[in-house]
């Protein structure tokens, strides 16, 4: 069919899922064509389908074939090409859950679970090193003086004779000397060849310190008023009411989450997936690439988060921030601000300390909260910047949009000029000074104390207050 | 060999043959999406193809047979 819609369908799907692979980390054409190459080929046939019904109500000439030969040779090349994708990824994933069954030769096809269980006398402040290579970790503190260890190794093998013989390798090791307390699963002693995990439950002295150190699986840790620290490739990591400074280095991770911890937080993530920090009493660092959300609540001091396209630093956060792929939304700031990124949509509201924005692309949207202003510079090269300002704000405000238009809804003292392209709002009433500009895009400064509303409508009379950051 | 005219062969003949494959490719991609799903491995349903493409052929060799 000469005049099909398929072609261009398929070249514009194309360009926006590869273009999708190229913008965004957590995307993989591969994996999306793994996963929805059946779908692809039924809106194919219905695309077609409806084209020939159309021909047909019309009384035009029918094509001979619904789907030429070119087409076939086409829908047998994405056949093969993405059932070959999903037939590894669905491989890796069995063997990472340790069934795979070739023919008759099934290898690590059943799990033999054996019990673990030990304990050693411990100081009232001991450093615990806890070493697990594969399996979930989970520490609670207590008053007892003791460590105590129960949980189980997982053996996948052949037959329970196999999976004995490798469970007489993996003997727990609890060792005790000065203050340090050493917890091995000794997962190495079961060699390469067979799949091992094991998932321990530790009971420690409150005092204590913990150190973990693994490849895979989960870290735990509750309760104890020392530091803890988890160095891993891949885990989840979950504290609370810590009472020590917190470090975790992970180079995969689906969550780091923690709450409650006295002392400063230090976060590098290679790859992460979500972030959660709650009442941190102490400086809190993260730094690498996280994909999912980041969400930080009642951060005491300084906070720091860089990553390869984003850079966020507040003296004080009493309210609460998230971070997500496309947004960035504040509000609550106890100190000052700075944040610049490539891209993002950002939100900042109740806020009475500086505020600096930086963006290449992005909407800013701006709520300060009191009339007590303090210095504003957000810039953003294409964007729209929107200042809600209280009714009896005190500024010095200068505001340019080099190519779009400007909107003064405040009225004075502030003053409207076209220019060239774009335009400016000029004003000063003596107050701080805000500085807004735009590259390509709008420019609006309107009061909040008032009737306006966020679609710049007149609305009913009373104070126009910024939407909530959404809970999740 | 190219789009027939109107009138070269019964409408209703000429339209199964054209949506013959459309359908074949519809019923193709279900049969896989319905594997990956979870549901039916496709080595099982797979002979349903040639079945829905039977009916198809059938169907249209029935409406040639009525038109001669």
């Amino acid at each position: 069919m000469r005049h099909s819609l398929i072609w261009p369908l398929v070249l514009i799907g194309l360009g926006g899922v590869m273009l999708a692979h190229n913008l965004r980390v957590d995307f993989s054409f591969w994996r999306l064509l793994g996963d929805y190459w059946p779908y692809v080929l039924i809106l194919w046939g219905l695309v077609r389908l409806v084209e020939i019904g159309i021909l047909a109500a019309q009384g035009k000439a029918l094509p001979r074939r619904g789907i030429s030969g070119g087409e076939w040779a086409v829908v047998i090349l994405i056949s093969i090409l993405a059932s070959s994708i999903w037939f590894a990824s669905e491989t890796r994933e069995r063997l990472r859950a340790g069934r795979i069954n070739l023919g008759n030769l099934a290898i690590f096809q059943e799990t033999f679970e054996y019990p673990l269980s030990g304990k050693i006398a411990s100081p009232v402040a001991p450093r615990i090193l806890v070493e697990n290579r594969r399996g979930n970790v989970r520490l609670v503190g207590g008053e007892q003086n003791e460590v105590v260890v129960t949980g189980h190794h997982s053996i996948m093998g052949e037959n329970r004779a196999v999976a004995d013989r490798v469970g007489e390798k993996m003997r727990l090791e609890l060792a005790g000397q000065g203050d340090r307390i050493v917890i091995r699963t000794n997962q190495e002693q079961a060699g390469g060849e067979y799949r091992v995990e094991s998932d321990i439950e530790v009971r420690i002295p409150r005092g204590a310190s913990v150190e973990c150190r693994g490849t895979r699986g989960d870290f735990d840790v509750s309760q104890i008023n020392g530091n803890f620290e988890v160095i891993s490739d891949n885990a989840g990591v979950r504290g609370k009411d810590i009472g020590g400074n917190v470090r975790v280095e992970v180079r995969r991770s689906d969550i780091v989450r923690l709450a409650q911890v006295k002392g400063n937080v230090d976060v590098k993530g290679n790859r992460g997936e979500d972030l959660e920090l709650e009442d941190i009493a102490g400086v809190v660092v993260v730094e690498g690439q996280f994909t999912g959300d980041l969400e930080f609540r009642r951060i005491a001091k300084a906070m720091r988060f860089n990553s390869e396209r984003t850079n966020l630093t507040i003296e004080k956060l009493e309210g609460r921030a998230r971070l997500s792929d496309g947004d960035f939304e504040v509000e609550g700031l106890g100190g000052a601000m700075r944040f610049s990124s490539r891209s993002k949509d950002i939100r900042v509201s109740d806020f009475g300390h500086p505020v600096q924005i930086e963006l290449e692309r992005g909407d800013i949207e701006l709520w300060p909260g009191g009339a007590a202003l303090a210095p504003i510079v957000a810039n953003t090269s294409s964007g729209s910047v929107t200042l809600h300002l209280p009714e009896d704000a005190k500024f010095d405000l200068n505001a340019i949009s080099r190519r779009g238009e400007v909107e003064n809804l405040y009225g004075p003292p502030l003053e409207r000029r076209e220019e060239n392209r774009g335009g400016t709002i000029r004003g000063a009433n003596g107050g701080p000074r805000i500085a807004l500009s735009t590259g390509r895009g709008t420019v609006t400064v309107q009061k909040t104390a008032g009737q306006m509303s966020r679609k710049n409508e007149v609305t009913v009379p009373g104070a126009a207050k910024p939407p909530a950051v959404v809970e999740r | 060999m190219g789009p027939r005219r109107e009138g070269a062969m019964p409408i209703s003949a000429d339209l199964l043959r054209a949506i013959s494959g459309p359908v074949v490719l519809i019923v193709f991609g279900t049969l896989v999406a319905i594997d990956h799903g979870g549901g039916l491995q496709f080595s099982r349903t797979w002979p349903i193809l040639i079945i829905v493409y039977g009916l198809l052929k059938l169907a249209g060799s029935l409406k040639e047979g009525a038109r001669s």
